[in-house]
């Protein structure tokens, strides 16, 4: 499969190339423009496809190599409860104008292992929590990813321009010691957008999307004398306790159906974004039991404002978020051949989070000597709700960040420097707890205790990355970019680092 | 204008999508949780006056989160929808003065709708005068390899009373159904008997055998040293019987002890040999079947018809077991593990409760552990008396390291690490001599 998708993306790459070489700015000089300071600025307004040809000023494309290695606990910023990261990937990405039309693509391969991955045996689980099987035992979790995109945007019409993306990744995750998960998981996005331009720079944009989450969960057991049991567990620390020890395997089937509206009048945006996913998990060993249930509803509202005037350019964005995920469980009567019937359900589970954020920019340049400044700030609140026996966990924080970004261009090299420091703030929390005597719920409680602990303590990171292109012919550059992002939690003084490098190709 | 109108448009737009999205509950607490009303009601025998009963409370235990909770018997109970087992006791005087217990109960009540009304019935504590069972140790040792060992299983037969009572003509037997499958049997015969496969009686004229007040008497599968074929097993030539099967398959023989009689092997349903299930799915007992062995084989055969529903379809099924009446049992011990119980294999007169060894299906710490009835109190001579409610959840203490164990000091695990701990029951410390 491997050798098969570098095959496939060299193709891709030569495809690409023989478009882009067409645009009649130099590979350094895009590759500063590519992710230039104002264009990037809007985040939502871009999930309109057909606003992707605003996206990039210039056509770039790259095949790309990374490794990148964690060692330390995300807790602090990430719920998925693993240790660490090891992996590397090889990618291909292309965006391309080709007159009036935008076309990009892209496909990844991933290969890595998480390290020591504990109270969680199944894949994704910020898609699929809380509920997912468990064993105490845990460990290092290999994950293999395939990704496949593109998209296309063009006007239709003097007034409209249309849009579309689709995509599809594919993981497999496994253990090769007991407990042995392999989980297989499928997530197929499609999405289409239009613009309509009413007047001369006011352009309104809808955009609607649609994907399907599928995850197939299964635990394996070879050793002869017995094995630990799978807990299916239903958040905060919760278990169903009625199917403790049964059905090994579990399947996730997720529909996010979103819908979006966009504004822009010349360099002034506004976005708005609503999703609800719908997701249900069942137990295919107990006769396809259908155990829990959850949705989402999720709103995104983004507006931002930029100005340039010669070399100087000035941009601010107003970011605002709130998620609300409850989860069911099914109840069961009393299984007769080997049928559960259900008799009832109840919302047990809440998650609910809002967050709004302020973020500025100041660049000052031009195309060779460019420094970039973004100032951010961001309040958080996070808080979750287990009904019955009551279980409740809430923490608001504030996020201040700093972001500098260099860039320089020196005959047949480019440079990048970036560096950002976050300072997260605890400014309140809230947690509830009945005493348990018993496991797995000590464990289990402890887990959810270390969380809430990391998440409301205060927290510091820094951010490094550097990046050095050197153009090879006239239309390539080689680049090497290496990173490292360093944490520090006022939580059991807990550290984590990333250390990241890369080669591309662009061209 | 046209802007104007478009702006407003996309205005009107924006605060549905925000009504959609946040006009909801932000989130809830259990003040909202939906409650349904459980009365009971419960059905005394007819020689005891309800208004003569004292302390009498239910334990409510939700099947979904194992969770008990205890309440008044008076009032009537607020809980959330589910699945619950439902425990009545209550104590009453008995005319001579001596205090005795009542108690009902009922698996799987479906407590779902506003008011739910529960007729439980309930029944005082039997007291057969006869022997019962102490010890079941059903899930056998480890070899160092890791590999199970079959054949060091064994069941402990006690007198609890102060009289001598003769073993000869008890019947061991092993329930035919599994306690994690159930199935709708037709006919259900379970007011009337238990469904068994397994029968082996001690041998004797009614006078060969008898059992002292404190003393045990030991079933064995193999009466043979079995550490000669696990270093971490345990002798087991001096139990009083064994059970030894003739196999039809030379493969797979029983090991006839010399120096063990044998238990009168009435039936069994294997073709090889017997052991006790070592995962414990199954119910095991002692009866006193008044009839001969011919007569019973051919009179108490049970034919029964269920149905099996998979993802493959519906498969009706029949069956044959023996019955064993309730009349003839003297008492019952149900087994189970906490992850796959389904139900409860005999008439809750006989056994309202189950016990077990590790909570999931084949469980790695089940193994070196028995079940052993828990001890009340010790006797002037030193010897225990046991607890007998006919509720194995209640009378037995799970998960014990088994009494040969304790009292060779052989293995508790698969390294061989020697035990050195000795009790009555499992739990209550006994002296060493």
């Amino acid at each position: 499969m491997r050798s098969k998708l570098i095959l496939a993306l060299l193709p891709l790459a030569i495809m690409v190339q023989g478009e882009i070489k067409t645009d009649s700015v130099g590979i350094l000089h895009r590759l500063t423009l590519y992710d230039d300071a104002i264009s990037a600025l809007p985040q939502l307004l871009y999930e309109n496809a057909a606003f992707m040809p605003d996206a990039h000023p210039v056509s770039l494309g790259n095949l790309h190599g990374e490794y990148l290695y964690r060692y330390g606990f995300l807790s602090a910023l990430d719920t998925d409860p693993d240790r660490g990261l090891r992996q590397y990937s090889l990618s291909a990405e292309a965006y391309i104008h080709t007159g009036v039309h935008t076309v990009w693509g892209n496909a990844a391969y991933i290969n890595g292992r998480q390290i020591n991955r504990q109270w969680c045996e199944c894949a994704d689980y910020n898609m699929v929590y809380p509920y997912v099987q468990a064993t105490p035992s845990g460990g290092d979790l290999h994950r293999e990813q395939y990704t496949f995109g593109g998209g296309w945007a063009g006007p239709v019409s003097n007034r409209f321009s249309l849009g579309a993306t689709l995509g599809y990744e594919a993981g497999i995750y496994y253990r090769r010691i007991d407990p042995r998960p392999r989980n297989v998981t499928g997530n197929l996005r499609l999405s289409f957008g239009a613009v309509m331009h009413t007047a001369p720079l006011f352009d309104i944009g809808m955009s609607f999307g649609f994907n399907r989450y599928t995850q197939s969960s299964d635990i394996l057991f070879l050793s002869e004398m017995g094995h630990d049991p799978i807990y299916h567990l239903t958040g905060l620390g919760t278990h169903y306790a009625r199917f403790d020890g049964l059905g090994s395997n579990m399947n996730y089937t997720g529909y996010t159906f979103s819908g979006a509206l966009q504004l822009k009048y010349r360099q002034a945006y506004a976005a708005v974004t609503c999703s609800r996913l719908t997701m249900r998990d069942i137990i295919p060993s107990l006769n396809k039991l259908p155990i829990a249930s959850l949705w989402q509803n999720t709103l995104r509202t983004e507006a931002g404002w930029s100005h340039r005037t010669g070399i100087h350019s000035l941009g601010t964005v107003l970011h605002f978020e709130a998620s609300r995920r409850h989860g069911t469980e099914n109840i069961f009567g009393d299984p007769a051949a080997s049928v559960y019937p259900q008799i009832a359900a109840l919302e047990m589970f809440a998650d609910n989070r809002q967050s709004a954020s302020m973020s500025l920019l100041y660049a000052v340049g031009d195309e060779n000597l460019q420094l970039c400044i973004y100032p951010s700030a961001r309040i958080y609140h996070h808080s979750q709700v287990y009904r019955s026996p009551l279980r409740r966990s809430s923490l608001t924080r504030m996020n201040l960040g700093m972001r500098l970004r260099g860039d320089a261009i020196s005959g047949l090299f480019a440079h990048r420097f970036t560096i950002e420091g976050n300072v997260y703030i605890p400014t309140s929390n809230t947690w509830l707890m009945p005493i348990t005597d018993q496991e797995p719920n000590i464990s289990l409680d402890n887990i959810y205790r270390y969380y809430h602990k990391a998440q409301s303590s205060a927290l510091q990171t820094i951010t490094v990355t550097w990046r050095s292109a050197c153009r090879i012919l006239n239309n390539y550059a080689l680049a090497m970019e290496a990173g490292w992002h360093y944490g520090h939690s006022a939580a059991n003084n807990a550290n984590f680092n990333v250390v990241q490098f890369s080669f591309k190709l662009y061209f | 204008m046209t802007n104007k109108k478009h702006l407003c448009l996309t205005l009107l737009c924006l605060a549905f999508i925000q009504a959609i999205t946040t006009g909801c509950n932000d989130t809830f607490d259990d003040s909202s949780m939906l409650t349904c009303r459980l009365i009971i009601q419960p059905q005394f025998p007819d020689d005891i006056n309800g208004e003569s009963l004292t302390d009498a409370a239910v334990c409510v235990r939700n099947i979904s989160t194992r969770i008990e909770e205890y309440y008044p018997a008076t009032d009537e109970i607020f809980l959330t929808p589910g699945l619950y087992d439902i425990t009545y006791t209550a104590h009453y005087t008995l005319p001579n003065g001596v205090t005795s217990t009542l108690r009902g109960s009922i698996h799987s009540v479906q407590v779902t709708g506003d008011n739910t009304l529960l007729k439980l019935k309930t029944y005082s504590s039997i007291d057969t005068d006869d022997l019962i069972i102490s010890e079941i140790f059903f899930t056998g040792t480890l070899q160092s390899s890791g590999n199970q060992y079959y054949g060091d299983d064994y069941i402990k037969l006690y007198n609890n009373t102060d009289h001598v009572i003769y073993a000869d003509g008890l019947t061991l037997f092993e329930s035919k159904f599994t306690t994690v499958n159930k199935y709708d049997y037709s006919p259900d015969i379970m007011d009337e008997a238990v469904t068994v496969h397994a029968l082996y009686t001690i041998p004797g004229n009614g006078n060969e055998h008898p059992v002292q007040p404190g003393e045990y008497i030991m079933l064995a599968d193999n009466g043979i040293d079995n550490r000669i074929l696990n270093p971490n097993s345990f002798d087991l030539r001096h139990a009083n019987f064994e059970w030894y099967d003739v196999s039809t398959k030379p493969s797979h023989v029983d090991i006839d002890s010399p120096e063990v009689p044998n238990l009168d092997k009435w039936y069994c349903y294997t073709l090889s040999f017997w052991t006790l299930h070592n995962r414990g799915f199954k119910t095991y007992g002692i009866a006193r079947i008044p009839i001969d062995k011919e007569t019973y084989l051919k009179d108490y055969l049970y034919q029964y018809d269920y149905t099996i529903v998979v993802p493959a379809g519906t498969f009706p099924m029949t069956g044959s077991a023996y019955r064993l009446p309730n009349s003839w049992i003297v008492d019952v011990v149900n087994c189970s593990v906490q992850s796959e119980f389904q139900w409860i294999l005999t008439s809750p007169r006989l056994d309202m409760g189950w016990t077990h060894c590790g909570t999931i299906d084949h469980d790695k710490s089940r193994y070196f552990h028995s079940v052993r009835r828990k001890a009340l109190y010790l006797r002037p001579d030193g010897t225990p008396v046991l607890q007998d409610t006919n509720n194995s959840t209640e009378d037995f203490n799970p998960m014990c390291i088994p009494s040969e164990i304790e009292e060779q000091g052989s293995a508790i695990d698969v390294n061989g690490t020697p035990c050195t701990s000795l009790t009555y029951d499992g739990i209550l410390p006994k002296p060493r001599k």
